[in-house]
């Protein structure tokens, strides 16, 4: 059992490691190769957990080596534009001014159903009112909407706006998040200013926000949880 | 492009650790059957004095290297040529000679097999 247990940890930090490896895109939307390889790795991953006449090492060369290819396939697919046609596909235009492309859709396999969800889910009811319609390698669809039917810009409201980055954690339960403070071009200098100016301490702070007009919002700690 | 790096450096030691377990398993093998052959020999010669020592020689042998190969290669195998070679020196042990050599010869063959199935060959891959 205590095998088990061990490999299980092991086999587990292995598919993180993976994972990490494959980069972010993996854990969004996924290209036909790497649904190919999530699928395999999350059933090859289980064998030798279950089979202990399995050395743990039979389990790892494949899962490792399909994630190199699968790397290695991107990298290609990065510099060759036939090659990335050939392992992920093109996208496809099913909606052009308002019309259904019928020819498109049948070589899809994409029926009347799917393509109602998939507006709907991008709040679209008429069909009439989407320009361009666009079925992505992934599987999900891009709408471009009519001119007369998209939602009205400050820009066309002649309305003058700023151009503010939003604003982005720096202080996490009194730790702080580097990334947050070089994004609004700041350091650790200015936050303990700051903190001191308005009488804060660093670790009473549960949530600090700030953008790049240096405009903070803080959310002290409860005072109960931080006894607790 | 550190991504792709790591990726073609996995390749490189899965490669490295694929070839280093085959050349493992090649020397043990040929060491086994050699081993396993002068066991047959010296049975057929009746000299069991000299077959018990080379069945001594052969199981400290095989436990020096099996744990090495079970990292590898499946256990069944492995301790498939465990139980014979325990048998071949069990049996000498209680004088049954013809059984023993039915068992080296098991042995030699169970390790042939062995290596035949871990080779990159199409008979093993497709």
């Amino acid at each position: 059992m205590i095998v088990v247990f061990f490999r299980t940890i092991l086999l587990y930090m292995l598919i993180i490691f993976s994972l990490r490896l494959m980069g972010k895109r993996q854990l969004g939307e996924l290209q036909p190769s790497e649904l190919v390889v999530t699928i395999l790795i999350s059933n090859i991953a289980s064998l030798p957990i279950e089979d202990t006449n399995i050395p743990l090492l039979a389990g790892a060369v494949p899962i490792l080596t399909l994630v190199s290819f699968e790397i290695i396939i991107s990298a290609i697919s990065l510099k060759n534009i036939k090659f990335r046609n050939f392992i992920s596909g093109n996208t496809k235009v099913i909606i052009k001014d308002g019309q259904i492309d019928q020819a498109a859709m049948r070589d899809l396999r994409f029926s009347v159903d799917d393509l109602m969800e998939e507006l709907r889910g991008k709040d679209v009811f008429d069909v009439r009112d989407v320009q361009v319609a666009i079925v992505e390698t992934s599987g999900t669809v891009s709408i471009y909407l009519k001119p007369d039917k998209q939602p009205v810009t400050a820009q066309q409201m002649n309305i003058k706006t700023q151009n503010v980055s939003p604003p982005v954690v720096v202080v996490s339960d009194g730790d702080i998040i580097k990334q947050g403070l070089e994004f609004c071009g700041v350091n650790r200098k200015w936050l303990d200013s700051y903190l001191k100016r308005n009488n804060y301490k660093l670790d009473e702070i549960f949530i600090m926000t700030l953008d790049s007009s240096k405009s903070a919002y803080i959310i002290p700690k409860q005072k109960e949880l931080k006894k607790a | 492009m550190k991504r792709l790096v790591i990726a073609l450096g996995i390749i490189g030691a899965i490669a490295a650790i694929a070839i280093i377990s085959l050349l493992m398993l090649w020397s043990t093998c040929n060491a086994i059957t050699e081993q396993a052959e002068s066991i047959c020999k010296s049975l057929d010669e009746k000299n069991i004095d000299n077959a018990n020592r080379q069945s001594q020689q052969l199981e400290d042998y095989w436990e020096e290297h099996r744990g090495v190969l079970s990292f590898f290669f499946r256990r069944y195998q492995i301790s498939e040529i465990s139980i014979s070679i325990t048998m071949v020196r069990g049996l000498l042990q209680y004088n049954d000679t013809a059984l023993a050599g039915a068992f080296c010869q098991q042995i030699s063959h169970r390790i042939n097999e062995f290596w035949k199935g871990e080779l990159p060959l199409p008979g093993s891959i497709l």
